[in-house]
């Protein structure tokens, strides 16, 4: 006992020593002893299983537990457990400090009061759950309370907490100051010395107001509070992870926060979108952009395509955690994630609650496959431009097509290893060997063109000796060749080169052609042969057709030679009749005293009926002497009818061909049907064919890639969502339908979904939950977070934490009726800064006080306006600004001012260069989890993933080297020296320029005086790097 | 209401210290007393054995069974399908047949330490090390598994080792950083600076990571060749006064007067880093030890003898690359396709700067204060990754070896040992939360209580988990 007495008389001292810090001395017990309870024992003395018996959940344990005895603090257990005596270290709290001697002092003065509980109280409770109040605006206070104006409600509210401690607000803030203050605020900054001079002398009563709408109306705006906003988000721009891939369609979710700012989209339906904007009707483009912010995270790539099941759902629920906890704490300002292994340690969310909540958003991934990649969206005239644009993808993507299908079988063709062995060989390409009728003509009259051009494994070319006058004649495996005959017979006669023979005698040939009739067959009729031109039949290899049936509409092939020794051609029929307009591949082979013909059917590759086959009484061809080849494709030079043909290829070979080669031949590509020219020049035409095509292709798809895409991820079908025991994703148990918070009481946490609810479902109801102005959170968070950005500190100073772990509204009805106002504003942010920035208290001045600094020293009373380091950046903006360097260019995708390179991880290597891509506001640097700017970074410019409600402001050796030594700082300092010599030519006149450019205001004499003795001895450079250095410059008043 | 920055603030004031120290204080200690659990500014919590760290971390995944974790029954199993382990869960899905030690396992030292003809140099410190051969680990994919060993979470965004020490116990000596990286010369680990990142830790706790072999140590360390030394010791001291003048203006303000106090200490680490990274001092003997002059082991060897000149200079955590980024050809030791070819590579690269590293800080005195630790992400599977005859093994985060070296720890001892085949721990299992508990335990540090708020959860290098493996300490 005696060692509470004693600590009791000590605390006495040190209550007198320090001040009571709090004006009401009566103990309340919502607001004094339930967040001690709260934040230090409830971790472990809870209902459910509470440690030691002794639950703190209600008062019932304390007082039957004989740990209280009301009235009697010095006799009551809790104390003693709570104290240490002789220098020990209490028994409780078993972790983390012991208890302050005000902690103590409050449950003291609470036990001697009775330890009253109140019956209702159940812990843990939580402030920030409890519905908006309607505060009522304090009276006007202080000195200048009679004189109207100057006193907003937020200066009432403000003023009235001052006035408990006895302190007086700041007076206002210089003019100066107040354009430099605001310009940074709403836009990330400097004023020009213009901006400053016009503020200055405007003496209206509404300058000031004036100045906030200006600002609030540029799109500069947008970027400044955008980047707020993308911190809370952790916005970044590529994976992390081991690869770290860059994403390059993350920008437009940047551009996305920057345009709704810039439009004052009310706020509500901004979180609306960026929860189920893609679901949400009418859906738009900007609303699916929205959605990255749910996938934005870290893309653990190879985890989730692991052939290991375990890693899969692992990497997978912890996306889903990170997914959880961004949603968590940016709109509710809740740690939501605490619970996915148990219920909450401090806060009001059961376990089932997080998997409710993971239940909404289990349908959206960050991919399905390996790769992070962006999709398109569209507003319904994108839909359709989108439509015609892929349909013009397929009609160019076939034609391509046909185009390479031409040119793979001409390559082919060329290339195949067959016909290369070809002793000689010709390309009609179709079309190029054709014969029709012109009836008109008296007797008809045969056309005949036979366009070629050949390879010949037999000797050199030579002169193509002319067959008759009507030929045109070359010189090389190339040509055409017109035969014109009146009433009869037509043929062709491509000549052998050199004049030799084109057919060794040989033991073993081969023939082949392609070809289709497409008029009547007649007779008997020759279809092609090798043989002398003077009697065809004498010396001859080649196929000739004879019509079979009475409508000459069928024939039969016949593949005829003529043997050594021979007089008379002998042959063999094939043993299917051949049908009219119809490609046939007539093969022909001599080999062992054998004839054998096959017909095959090139659509197909596939052989007609059954190979003939005939024995000879000889060995080898007669072969003698020149022969040319014969191309007889205007059969019926008898009288009648005069039918057409036309012949695509032809080769011959000096060996026998297996039944495989047969197959394979039939096998190389369909026969085109038109003129054609040869197989280079048409490879030539094709090849530009295809160029064209392709440019085609890439304009259309150059226009599909312009049309708006974001990282948004994909949506699935959800699969059930079951509660992991302890976060164990072996260990599942119960399923849980999806559906909001229950703490949060003032609206149904079921949302009407089931288990297998629509996926677009689940987060248009979720959205919606999150939205309702009867949620106490939404508002109240949005509201504490725009006063930090505009104050340093929020009226809560955990802003993303409105847990019981958080802090505790400095100023609750002052934050509860900006909440209300807000959401009567329409959820305005605009009104929002309005109402702040022409506040007094926002207005006042920096100055500090002595009595007030050993009072709050943290100013969390708001007795002087706090003064803030700039940060990354601003800091960086600024000095482009100053130095005139700053490209304003707005939107689009992210500056890169780094290279890459790829060794399984992405690797990023700063590059240093002053060209205006460079040189946009930092907003739009591509943000990069490994790829990031030292001197930003040492500036406290977050890691991208990490989420950041509240950036840090601090001062190292690492900073001091950065701002000294970075090339850029020494760039800009140059820059500006430029711009003042060219502003102005006397010395003096510069410096007072740069000095008013860097720190909005003119040097002083001494300053002025001290500056040109710099600038003799060394440059107006190291003049003005001293003044982007100077804590002026790097700080806002 | 009370701030703790307040009661330091009026303990100075009242203590009738100058401005000067004021600055100090708040510049090495910002960002600790700033939280809102201060926890950190306690520490140590107890006295502790060591006072700055080592880490060796060798990225890819080493194979147990053919360095530290000697296994004869896999030479009796070589070549059999693994069986009675239930569900093989492996990474790449296609577990190959049992494969015994590509190295001959020897007894070393005194104490008889097993290990393998890999590390004939490390063998000869066998009695200083002290092995944890019953590691697992969440994760069988590289980098969760490389984050949890570096951050104790396998996701992006949480703080690294060095991180949580920067920030826990700061530097002894301001004109270094207090976490120093030294990458593999042959590259970056895969995922580069997410490796070393300060996650939600205020940005100076960063890990610094050193270019090796240039002159430029360090970012920004240089004053650029634009700049005469004439024009930048005019401006330094032009600055100096403004910011002086201001400080003294605001003087509510420490920020200002810290950063008076920082331009200092910049300038004078222009100077100590140099000289910390310059040989010039250190014996031929010394240098040789290290493999200095090997034309393959070189320079990978200044990294360790680097180690030995920081943690000299008061360097609170360095941790040094033995592997690059994943990838072919292979820079790390993930030896999917030969464990032979790899492992002999990468461990020519480990082996004889890392036992010369442990000899000069015996021989110095500093391993009586300085912690060396070994790890790597996981190990590798005790069968072949495919079946047939393959040469390679699959990740493993089942059971793996670590080792430490240094103060406060029973020297040549084991702890923990994996089943017959080295497929998971036989016994006492230690996660990677327990390995980081130990550590900090080893330093006065209590895990549970060096926290940082940051949204709503006092985050803990050791997340909720962690107990420290108390039959390893002496």
């Amino acid at each position: 006992m005696s060692s509470i007495r004693n600590y009791l008389i000590g605390l006495l001292l040190w209550l007198a020593v320090a001040g009571p810090s709090r004006a009401e001395n009566e103990v309340d017990f919502g607001r004094d002893v339930a967040p001690i309870f709260e934040k230090r024992c409830l971790l472990c003395h809870r209902s459910g299983d509470p440690a030691g018996e002794l639950s703190l959940s209600t008062g019932d344990d304390l007082t039957e537990l004989g740990y209280i005895e009301p009235g009697k603090p010095e006799s009551s257990h809790l104390l003693k457990v709570l104290i240490g005596s002789n220098g020990k270290r209490p028994l409780m709290p078993k972790t983390g400090d012991p208890l302050s001697p005000a902690q103590i002092d409050v449950l003291t003065r609470w036990i001697k009061s009775g330890a009253k509980w109140p019956a209702e109280a159940k812990l843990p409770r939580l402030w920030s759950l409890a519905s908006l109040s309607q505060p009522v605006i304090p009276e006007m206070v202080g000195a200048d309370a009679g004189q109207g104006g100057g006193q907003s409600p937020i200066d009432r509210f403000v003023r009235r907490r001052l006035m408990t401690e006895g302190l007086e607000p700041a007076p206002q803030a210089a003019r100066a100051e107040l354009v430099r203050r605001l310009k940074f605020d709403l836009l990330g900054l400097p004023p020009t010395p213009d901006e400053i001079d016009a503020f200055v002398t405007d003496s209206r009563a509404d300058a000031f107001s004036r100045l906030v709408e200006r600002y609030l109306a540029s799109p500069q705006y947008g970027e400044r509070w955008g980047r707020h906003w993308l911190d809370v988000v952790r916005f970044g721009e590529s994976d992390g992870f081991e690869d770290d891939d860059p994403r390059n369609q993350a920008w437009p979710y940047r551009d996305y926060v920057i345009r709704s700012l810039n439009a004052d989209k009310p706020y509500d339906q901004f979180v609306r979108e960026q929860v189920a904007g893609d679901v949400l009707e009418p859906v738009t483009t900007d609303g699916t952009i929205a959605t990255t912010m749910l996938v934005n995270g870290p893309f653990d790539r190879s985890a989730a395509v692991s052939a290991s099941k375990v890693e899969r759902l692992r990497s997978r629920e912890e996306n889903l955690e990170e997914m959880l906890t961004t949603v968590g704490q940016t709109f509710l300002g809740l740690t939501v994630n605490c619970a996915r292994c148990h219920d909450h340690k401090f806060d009001p969310i059961p376990q089932t609650d997080y998997y409710r909540m993971k239940a909404v958003f289990e349908g959206v991934l960050q991919s399905l496959s390996s790769r992070f990649e962006p999709s398109l969206v569209l507003s319904p005239a994108d839909v359709a431009e989108h439509a015609r644009l892929q349909a013009e993808t397929i009609r160019l993507a076939d034609k391509l097509g046909h185009f390479k299908t031409d040119q793979a079988a001409i390559e082919d063709d060329l290339n195949s290893p067959l016909l290369d062995r070809a002793a000689a060989l010709w390309h009609f390409n179709g079309g190029g060997a054709t014969s029709q009728t012109e009836p008109d003509r008296k007797g008809a009259r045969n056309l005949l063109e036979a366009k070629w051009s050949g390879r010949f494994g037999m000797p050199a070319r030579s002169r193509i000796a002319a067959a008759n006058s009507d030929q045109r004649v070359f010189d090389t495996g190339e040509g055409t060749i017109t035969n014109n005959v009146e009433g009869g017979a037509g043929y062709a006669i491509i000549p052998s080169l050199d004049n030799s023979s084109l057919l060794q005698r040989g033991e073993a040939l081969s023939i082949f052609t392609r070809v289709r009739f497409t008029g009547k067959f007649n007779g008997t009729d020759d279809v092609l042969r090798i043989g002398d031109v003077g009697d065809r039949h004498k010396d001859t290899l080649g196929f000739e057709m004879v019509a079979t049936g009475e409508n000459q509409q069928q024939a039969v092939a016949r593949f005829v030679v003529t043997g050594k020794g021979q007089t008379a051609e002998i042959g063999v029929s094939s043993t299917t009749p051949l049908s009219l307009d119809k490609w046939y591949d007539l093969v022909g082979v001599f080999a062992d005293s054998r004839l054998t013909l096959w017909v095959s059917d090139p659509n197909t590759g596939k052989v007609i009926g059954v190979p003939a086959s005939k024995e000879v009484p000889f060995k080898s061809l007669e072969a003698e002497g020149k022969q040319n080849l014969l191309v007889f494709v205007a059969p019926g030079f008898q009288n009648g009818p005069q039918p057409g043909a036309q012949m695509d290829i032809a080769a011959v070979w000096q060996s026998s061909l297996s039944p495989e080669d047969v197959t394979s031949l039939s096998a190389q590509r369909e026969p085109d049907t038109k003129q054609k020219a040869s197989p280079e020049l048409r490879l030539a035409e094709l090849a530009t064919r295809i160029a064209e095509t392709n440019k085609q292709i890439a304009a259309v798809k150059l226009q599909i890639e312009q049309l708006p895409r974001a990282l948004i991820g994909v949506r699935q079908k959800p699969g059930p969502t079951v509660v992991f025991e302890r976060g164990d994703i072996r260990s599942p148990g119960a399923a849980v339908s999806p559906g909001g918070l229950s703490a949060i009481h003032q609206q149904p946490a079921e949302l009407g979904l089931t288990e297998t609810s629509d996926e677009a479902d689940r987060r248009r109801k979720f959205a919606a939950w999150v939205t309702d102005p009867r949620n106490p959170l939404t508002a109240r968070v949005i509201v504490n977070r725009v006063w930090q950005w505009h104050f340093g500190v929020g009226i809560v100073d955990t802003s993303s934490d409105f847990g019981v772990n958080g802090g505790r509204p400095s100023h609750p009805e002052l934050l509860d009726w900006l909440a209300t106002q807000f959401i009567e504003d329409g959820w305005s942010l605009k009104q929002l800064h309005r109402r702040i920035l022409l506040s007094a208290t926002w207005q006042q001045s920096s100055l500090s006080n002595g009595k007030a600094a050993k009072i709050d020293i943290d100013n969390r009373l708001l007795w002087r306006f706090a003064p803030k380091r700039l940060d990354a950046e601003s800091t960086r903006d600024a000095m482009l600004f100053v130095s005139g360097e700053l490209n304003p260019q707005i939107g689009g995708p992210s500056y890169q001012p780094f290279t890459m390179t790829k060794f399984n991880t992405t690797f990023y290597h700063p590059i240093e260069s002053g060209e205006p891509q460079y040189n946009r506001r930092t907003i739009y640097r591509m943000s990069i989890n490994t790829g990031r700017d030292p001197l930003l970074d040492a500036l406290d410019c977050p890691a991208p993933s990490v989420l950041t409600p509240v950036r840090r402001q601090t001062v190292t050796p690492l900073q001091a080297l950065s701002l000294m030594n970075d090339t850029f700082v020494l760039r800009q300092a140059k820059k500006l020296a430029e711009r003042v010599a060219a502003e102005a030519s006397k010395p003096e006149q510069q410096i007072v320029l740069a000095w008013q450019r860097a720190l909005g205001r003119a040097p002083t004499p001494e300053e002025a005086a001290g500056a040109v003795e710099m600038i003799q001895d060394s440059n107006f450079e190291t003049l003005c790097w001293v003044l982007f250095n100077s804590s002026e410059f790097l700080q806002v008043r | 209401m009370t701030h703790p920055l307040l009661t330091r603030r009026r303990f100075l004031d009242d203590a009738g210290l100058g401005l000067g120290s004021i600055a100090l204080t708040w510049l090495m200690a910002q960002d600790r007393l700033l939280a809102e659990d201060k926890q950190a500014a306690d520490i140590p919590h107890f006295p502790p054995k060591v006072k700055r760290v080592i880490h060796v971390f060798s990225p890819g995944g080493v194979s147990q069974v053919d360095t530290f974790d000697y296994k004869p029954e896999l030479e009796r199993l070589d070549g059999m399908p693994i069986s009675g382990k239930g569900e093989i869960d492996t990474f790449f899905g296609k577990p190959g047949n049992l494969k015994k030690s590509v190295f001959k396992f020897a007894q070393h030292g005194q104490s008889g330490q097993w290990i393998s003809d890999l590390f004939p140099h490390l063998a000869t410190c066998a009695d200083d090390m002290t092995f944890i051969k019953s590691m697992v680990t969440k994760s069988s994919s590289h980098q969760p598994a490389g984050f949890q060993m570096n951050t104790g979470f396998t996701m992006n965004g949480f703080p690294s080792l060095g991180a949580w020490l920067s920030y826990g116990l700061g530097t002894s000596n301001e004109e270094l950083p207090a976490f120093v990286v030294l990458p593999d010369p042959r590259g970056l680990p895969n995922g580069g600076s997410n490796n070393w990142s300060q996650g939600f830790l205020p940005a100076q706790h960063q890990g610094v990571a050193f270019q090796t072999g240039k002159a430029d140590a360090i970012a920004h360390l240089e004053t650029p060749q634009s700049v005469t030394a004439a024009h930048r010791r005019k401006g330094l001291n032009a600055l100096l006064n403004m910011n002086r003048r201001f400080a003294e203006t605001h003087q509510e303000d420490d920020s200002l007067q810290a950063r008076v106090r920082a331009y200092e200490l910049a300038a004078r680490m222009q100077v100590s880093i140099p000289e910390a990274v310059n040989f010039r001092d250190e014996t031929a003997e010394t240098q040789n030890a290290y493999g200095l002059n090997h034309p393959t082991i070189g320079p990978s060897a200044r990294n360790y003898l680097l180690a030995r000149r920081l943690v000299e200079r008061g360097v609170r955590f360095v941790q040094i690359y033995n592997g690059g980024a994943l990838g072919s050809p292979r820079i790390s030791w993930d030896a999917h396709e030969d464990v032979r070819i790899n492992h002999t590579d990468q461990g020519l690269l480990l082996d004889q700067p890392c036992a010369a590293l442990l000899k000069d800080l015996k021989q110095r005195g500093l391993l009586q204060d300085t912690l060396v630790i070994w790890s790597t992400e996981f190990g590798r599977t005790p069968f072949t990754e495919v079946k047939g005859a393959a040469l390679g093994r699959d990740h493993h985060p089942h059971v793996f070896t670590v080792w430490m070296a240094g103060a406060g720890l029973k020297p040549g001892f084991v702890y923990g040992q994996s089943d017959e085949l080295g497929y998971k721990p036989a016994e006492h299992p230690v996660t990677v939360y327990d390995f980081h508990a130990t550590v900090l335990h080893l330093l006065g540090i209590d895990h549970e209580r060096l926290t940082y708020y940051h949204n709503g959860i006092a985050r803990r290098l050791t997340d909720v988990h962690g107990h420290v493996v108390q039959d390893v300490l002496a």
